[in-house]
């Protein structure tokens, strides 16, 4: 049974139990989620790494002494192998890499990669379906439809109050072990509490940064503070969006931005007409405006529109949009990290580390470091539930015999989730159901075992 | 489904090449090879590669094998490969040069075995011929001129829909 002593566990036993038994409905829930989230996570903490070896035949190329060709003829290579409308033209990050043309086709957006050094088309593949696409639509459960990704909003909420109630049931009561040590060998369910308790104790840090910083992606309260953000000065500068004509395009619809800049639209080219500067000559004036390499150029799609250089390096100070007009080529707008409101700042910052760029290799490998012990909890977790459980039940921990130590618990539910609506919902759901399963239970007692 | 978003190009290059088969020069012997319909695409401005097709049959009994090409208009002319796997095509030279079997024959043509002109300093336009060497390991060197035919041959729905797209 549990760790506790008797001593302590009459003390505790009511509020233990309830705590307990929220520990479990809210691992049961979110279990199979944090395992597809730490294994793709760590995956694609290595995006970069991945992406070029297994894509190697269309990203890698042989560096070469000469000159790279100009932009438009890689371009213009490009449309011959596919024909479409270029969008988006990606400069190399690197001497070895190639270069990306983003083509709309009638048939869908399509990535040709071209080699820098003499034009020719390595090869071509759907718009965002590199490997590393695929685990990052997985991690968020795009994969599976939009409403998929509620869920996994839901998970991290839940997930939180997971640390919440294992840090409350870690706490030392007086037991011998358990609280940095295992006891036990793997037979007994001891050893899988305390691998469970102990792991927790290291990682729950990790589950609770990844999840709030993982919040901004998702669906309800993501796009919802995205919305807010945005329209708001606290995300950005006065002045930089509200003085520059806006056209209707997003800029997550041209480049991959940062998440505060998702809802930012690109200004236009103030007046139509002339003649428009080339490819060229927009990345000439992106290069002379020192933009990290790698950075991406959406193209423009009509008179009014803009060459948009963006890009977002590990190294968060160096994020950047720069709209160009095309026809003029003088920037319209320039800005960078430094130009974003503290809320902007915290949250790109929030993201950058759970992405793993911000530390640099540190920053992977602890954040790969992190998915393990989480898979470990998971499984530990598992087996100890497996150990406990009375055959032919669920095995639910046991109610408290005073229910007004729920209130206490429910009050720290409601506020978040009054924060995290989505969350809540989640939560009043569950609530009714382990109603539901108590009553049922009482009615017929061979179920609550 | 997903497959046919790079096939519709592809088929309509492919379709490029049979209108071409039907409008080709005499085809040149060479020992017991026989070339025909060689073209090469007129490049779009900017284009710094163009693509090259020929038809090579082997009439005789031994295999043969087409190892490197040349042309006084390419600084290099180079044997590829285009290949699609699932929704990815990629394209590659062939180190080992195209084997042209005994009796056999292989159709150079878009989508497929192919030849890449790199380097061009004067773009190839619709109409001029472009002179090209092709070596092969037994039968030796056969020079022979490609006609530049009009880029993008793809059926009429096609284009209209990219050029729809494009504002400028």
């Amino acid at each position: 049974m549990s760790a506790i002593p008797d001593t302590a566990r009459q003390g505790v036993g009511d509020l233990y139990r309830a705590v307990w038994r929220w520990h479990f409905y809210a691992g049961l829930l979110v279990l199979p989620f944090m395992i597809t989230l730490s294994i793709t996570g760590a995956m694609y903490v290595f995006r970069d790494e991945i992406d070029n070896w297994y894509h190697a035949d269309l990203k890698r190329v042989q560096v070469q002494d000469s000159q790279r060709l100009a932009p438009t003829a890689q371009v213009a290579s490009a449309l011959d192998a596919v024909p479409g409308t270029a969008v988006k033209y990606t400069d190399p990050a690197d001497p070895g890499a190639s270069t990306e043309v983003t083509v709309s086709t009638d048939r869908g957006r399509m990535a040709v990669y071209v080699n820098p050094y003499n034009g020719l088309v390595l090869g071509a593949m759907p718009d965002r379906t590199t490997l590393m696409w695929t685990v990052r639509t997985l991690h968020s459960f795009k994969y599976f439809g939009t409403w998929t990704r509620y869920l996994i909003e839901i998970a991290a909420g839940w997930s939180i109050l997971l640390v919440g109630t294992g840090i409350w049931l870690w706490w030392p009561r007086g037991q011998k072990g358990g609280i940095v040590s295992v006891r036990g060998r793997p037979r007994r369910r001891v050893f899988w509490r305390d691998l469970h308790a102990v792991t927790g104790l290291f990682v729950g840090f990790f589950i609770v940064f990844l999840a709030v910083t993982g919040m901004p992606w998702s669906g309800v309260w993501g796009g919802k503070v995205n919305e807010w953000a945005n329209g708001n000065n606290f995300g950005y500068p006065n002045g930089v969006r509200v003085n520059v004509p806006m056209s209707q395009q997003k800029l997550d619809e041209i480049a991959k931005t940062s998440w505060s800049l998702e809802q930012a639209q690109i200004p236009e080219s103030p007046a139509p007409g002339g003649t428009p500067i080339t490819l060229d000559d927009a990345v000439a004036t992106f290069d002379r405006l020192g933009l990290h390499r790698g950075y991406a150029v959406g193209l423009p799609q009509k008179p009014e529109g803009v060459f948009s250089g963006s890009v977002y390096p590990d190294d968060l100070s160096r994020q950047r949009v720069v709209h160009l007009d095309q026809y003029g080529g003088q920037p319209l707008l320039d800005m960078g990290y430094a130009d974003y409101g503290p809320l902007g700042k915290w949250l790109e910052w929030g993201i950058n580390t759970h992405m793993g760029q911000t530390f640099g290799v540190l920053n992977q490998i602890i954040l790969l470091a992190a998915c393990a012990a989480i898979v470990l909890l998971a499984v530990s977790a598992a087996v100890m539930w497996w150990k406990r459980r009375p055959s032919g039940s669920l095995g639910v921990p046991p109610l408290p015999q005073d229910r007004r130590v729920f209130r206490g618990l429910i009050a720290i539910l409601a506020v978040g989730g009054v924060i995290f609506p989505l969350v809540g919902a989640s939560l009043l759901v569950m609530l009714a159901l382990d109603m539901a399963y108590v009553r049922l239970s009482r009615r017929n007692p061979a179920v609550a075992a | 489904m997903k497959s046919r978003i790079l096939a519709a190009p592809m088929l309509g290059a492919l379709f490029l090449g049979l209108l071409a088969a039907s409008a080709s020069a005499d085809p040149l012997s060479h020992g017991d090879l026989l070339l025909s319909d060689g073209y090469v695409r007129a490049m779009p401005p900017n284009a710094p590669v163009a693509g090259g097709y020929v038809t090579l049959a082997n009439k005789g009994s031994q295999d043969d094998r087409l190892v490197a090409a040349r042309s006084p208009r390419a600084g290099a002319v180079q044997i590829h490969e285009m290949t699609m796997k699932g929704d990815v095509m990629k394209m590659r030279e062939l180190p080992d040069g195209l084997p042209v079997p005994a009796g056999g024959s292989v159709e150079l043509k878009p989508g497929g075995y192919h030849l890449m002109f790199l380097r061009v300093a004067e773009p190839f336009a619709e109409g001029e011929t472009v002179e090209a060497t092709l070596v092969f390991e037994k039968a030796g060197e056969v020079a022979l001129p490609f006609a530049v035919r009009a880029m993008h041959a793809a059926p009429a729905g096609h284009q209209g829909h990219a050029s729809d797209h494009s504002g400028h």
